[in-house]
């Protein structure tokens, strides 16, 4: 018996000691592939330098060739008498500082390779009794990216009409939309999407972070609260429809999703008394005593119920028995808590 | 030195992050058809010796097909008895079926109904869409199946690609 212990005891110690091994050799990795990056930063703006005067050359070799002869007469006739060959040290000094500049622009310009990049508006979340989500709002705005597979292949061949450019300059001003409006870098992203994407890619892109009136991010979610229907179904006329979505106040076919319906629905009516209607643009978690199970079954009697007795009785059942706990701000501030109201709600932009 | 490694990345395990998206994990528990006064609580079944094992008391949610609120097609079927589908053949177009999670609530609309051979198996395949299908049986000796396809009307969006 104890033998058959002590064996076991051992293997287990032999599998620990595997493990210490791994995680030694694991920090061994971690601190060269450090020392690794940090050689790569101290020789990259010598290499980009180098990379920005041969793919600049290039770029521009049809341009330069037409323009060479002209560009040299001019610098033999006029500029290089006047630059003694001393100061060429100088220049050159002075050309890897700017292109060290330009690196850091360049790098500061953001790069979005996913549709998650792009900025999603704040939204207001509402939680039950066990944390679980009940309600999400992207600001009043939803959003639900789709592949190009689910999209209608009239909507894909009219927005192929538009040049990439076109298209790419549209995605960039989708991409500021929700930032701080930077026009110089907003011109510089236009080549950054080019780059990363193809036509195709671009389209996807441009279809699924379009802004559709007030309610929607993207064509999916679009068709499913203006026209009840999924992208896939898309008709030409539903086209014209969903273009000329600008006015604010535009029919609502499909309210976006929500669990217990009835309470959310108070919960949010009772907050727009309080703190007025622009509550839905602010980041804030609402916490509540609302049970999921519990308002499931009431509604399920609710349905059962056809006459509007039992329906009046247990609609007031349902909006009696809220209350809410605690709501906390974008910075984890808890704002209010069992009817105190701590401060004011701040405005996050 | 290494102890405190692992606690680093043990760590990293524990702490997992807040859900912001809805999550659709559990399966139907019960079934609401308005226009029939159909009621039933309904059970997940498993397969037995490749079928389908039916209980006589409730309507049976097919394990292998998928959960509501995910695209695909969820199957609810129960024998034609008086207190479960008998009266699903009156069923119309345009009729509206809710069906309930422990977290959930969906609404579906009446597409489409049929009655095939049991072997016909191309009414469980999944179209690209949210559906659900409901299956009885019908005909002399209950020979052939009575089918209801009904597609979702609640708007859920998908999260990611």
């Amino acid at each position: 018996m104890i033998s058959y212990f002590n064996n076991n005891f051992m293997k287990c110690k032999k599998k620990v000691k595997h493990l210490y091994n791994y995680l030694f050799l694991y920090s061994i990795y971690n601190f060269l592939n450090i020392i690794f990056i940090l050689g790569k930063c101290i020789s990259y703006p010598f290499s980009l330098t180098y990379n920005i005067f041969v793919k600049t050359y290039r770029t521009l070799s049809q341009y330069v060739l037409l323009l060479t002869k002209s560009i040299l007469k001019i610098i033999k006739s006029t500029i290089l008498p006047i630059i003694p060959k001393v100061k060429i040290a100088f220049i050159i000094f002075i050309a890897i500082y700017l292109a060290y500049e330009a690196h850091c622009f360049l790098s500061s310009v953001p790069n979005p390779k996913k549709i998650s990049d792009f900025k999603t508006p704040y939204s207001l979340n509402i939680y039950d009794k066990n944390n679980i989500l009940l309600y999400s709002s992207y600001a009043g705005r939803f959003r639900s990216p789709v592949s190009l597979k689910s999209i209608s292949k009239k909507l894909i061949y009219e927005t192929n009409k538009q040049s990439s450019i076109e298209i790419s300059n549209k995605l960039s001003s989708h991409f500021y939309f929700f930032r701080k409006n930077e026009p110089i870098k907003k011109q510089v992203l236009v080549f950054n999407f080019l780059k990363n994407f193809n036509k195709q890619e671009l389209i996807c892109l441009y279809l699924n972070t379009k802004l559709y009136g007030d309610y929607a991010i993207g064509i999916e979610a679009a068709s499913q609260i203006y026209l009840g229907k999924r992208s896939l179904e898309i008709n030409e006329n539903d086209i014209k429809i969903l273009i000329n979505n600008s006015n604010k106040n535009q029919k609502i076919v499909h309210p976006p999703y929500k669990r217990a319906p009835i309470a959310v629905n108070y919960v949010l009516k009772s907050i727009k008394q309080k703190y007025g209607e622009d509550i839905t643009d602010r980041k804030l978690d609402i916490y509540t005593n609302i049970d999921i199970g519990v308002q499931n079954k009431l509604q399920q009697d609710l349905i059962e119920s056809n006459e509007d007795f039992y329906k009046n009785l247990i609609s007031k059942k349902i909006e009696n028995s809220l209350v809410i706990t605690k709501i906390k701000d974008s910075e984890n501030n808890i704002v209010f808590k069992n009817n105190v109201y701590i401060s004011d709600i701040k405005i996050n932009n | 030195m290494r102890k405190i490694l692992i606690i680093i990345t043990l760590f990293f395990f524990v702490f997992g992050t807040k859900a912001y998206a809805f999550e659709f994990n559990s399966p139907p528990k019960k079934i609401i058809i308005p226009s029939l006064d159909i009621s039933l609580p309904v059970t997940t079944t498993k397969i037995i010796n490749d079928t389908w094992d039916v209980s006589y008391s409730s309507a049976s949610f097919g394990e292998t097909t998928t959960i509501p609120g995910n695209l695909g097609n969820t199957v609810i079927f129960a024998h034609s008895m008086p207190h479960l589908f008998n009266d699903l053949p009156d069923i119309k177009k345009q009729d509206i079926i809710h069906v309930f999670t422990d977290k959930d609530w969906f609404k579906y609309k009446v597409v489409e109904i049929k009655i095939v051979e049991p072997e016909d198996i191309n009414v469980l395949m999944k179209n690209g869409n949210y559906e659900l299908t409901l299956y009885t049986c019908i005909g002399n000796n209950w020979e052939k199946r009575f089918i209801v396809k009904a597609i979702l009307i609640s708007s859920i969006f998908p999260q990611s690609f």
